[in-house]
């Protein structure tokens, strides 16, 4: 009940936030990253794809809008641009693809409206499993390896 | 019921997922903050870190506190005892040049709060909790 309400808590103060993704890699792996989100021009569940981030172990990336992958490693393939001008309800992050370097496994998490789900577990090269989860909270996006 | 499923394990799952620190500037001007945090075994706020400047729309993120000592660094030589991924993030603390505002736990006594930023507006500076991460986010 405690954590219900925390969790309803989160989605209420989340309310002014703008839409920042959060990127965890909580394993002792390096990951390979390619984020897929929307704008107005490039709409779509894979309307904006980014090049790959390789995150090592431990390690994390935050990006405030899908305009900062502009002009922040890794940018977006193509050298598309992303705009945001027209206002929070016109772009968003839509998924991550995960895959381990060095063999083990990879895996699509994300929205459910891209048929995807948000939590998906995957054989980890450093040993054992990870799950990999696509959280919101509030009008955020916790993208996580464990 | 498979998303009721879905939210009740990503809970499960976060408490075994360490700590990142977020830190997003999404308000109209250049912040200047600082971190606070303490080890495994010890005080809250122990850790002091050097002053971050963070621009406009611009984002930090620290995966546990270890990766403080790299970028700012921390005050007087502080070091992280013990894990770095065990150490507590407890507060963070925004200069205007004039006042603070510290949000956070420990040594915070709030959570969210508004500012004047260096360009005269008002900001807020709200500390968030994603399952064991932290999310600050400054905003107008």
């Amino acid at each position: 009940m405690k954590k219900l309400f925390l969790a309803a808590s989160l989605l209420v103060l989340g309310a002014q936030a703008k839409a920042a993704l959060l990127i965890n890699n909580n394993t002792n792996c390096t990951i390979n990253i390619t984020i897929f989100a929307f704008d107005p021009a490039h709409p779509g569940c894979w309307g904006l794809q980014s090049n790959v981030l390789t995150l090592g172990p431990n390690s994390s990336e935050s990006y405030n809008t899908v305009a900062t992958l502009n002009t922040a490693a890794p940018l977006w393939g193509g050298g598309v641009m992303a705009s945001i001008a027209g206002g929070p309800t016109t772009w968003g992050w839509n998924a991550g693809k995960f895959f381990f370097s060095g063999g083990g496994g990879g895996a699509t998490v994300g929205v459910t409206s891209c048929g995807l789900n948000q939590l998906e577990s995957v054989p980890n090269p450093c040993g054992g499993t990870a799950t990999v989860t696509w959280q919101p909270f509030g009008s955020n996006i916790l993208l996580e390896a464990n | 019921m498979r998303k009721l499923f879905t939210a009740a394990l990503l809970f499960l799952l976060a408490p075994a997922a360490r700590a990142a620190l977020f830190i997003n500037n999404t308000s109209k001007c250049t912040v200047q903050v600082r971190v606070y945090a303490h080890s495994e075994k010890g005080k809250a706020c122990e850790l002091e870190s050097k002053i971050m400047t963070i621009p406009s729309m611009g984002t930090m993120a620290f995966n546990n506190a270890g990766q403080v000592a790299e970028n700012p660094g921390w005050e007087k030589g502080m070091t992280v005892a013990g894990d770095p991924k065990a150490a507590v993030w407890d507060a963070l603390g925004f200069h205007n040049g004039t006042s603070t505002l510290k949000v956070g736990t420990g040594c915070a006594t709030v959570t969210t709060g508004v500012v004047k930023d260096a360009c005269g507006a008002d900001l807020n500076v709200k500390w968030t909790i994603a399952g064991r991460n932290i999310l600050v986010e400054l905003y107008n």
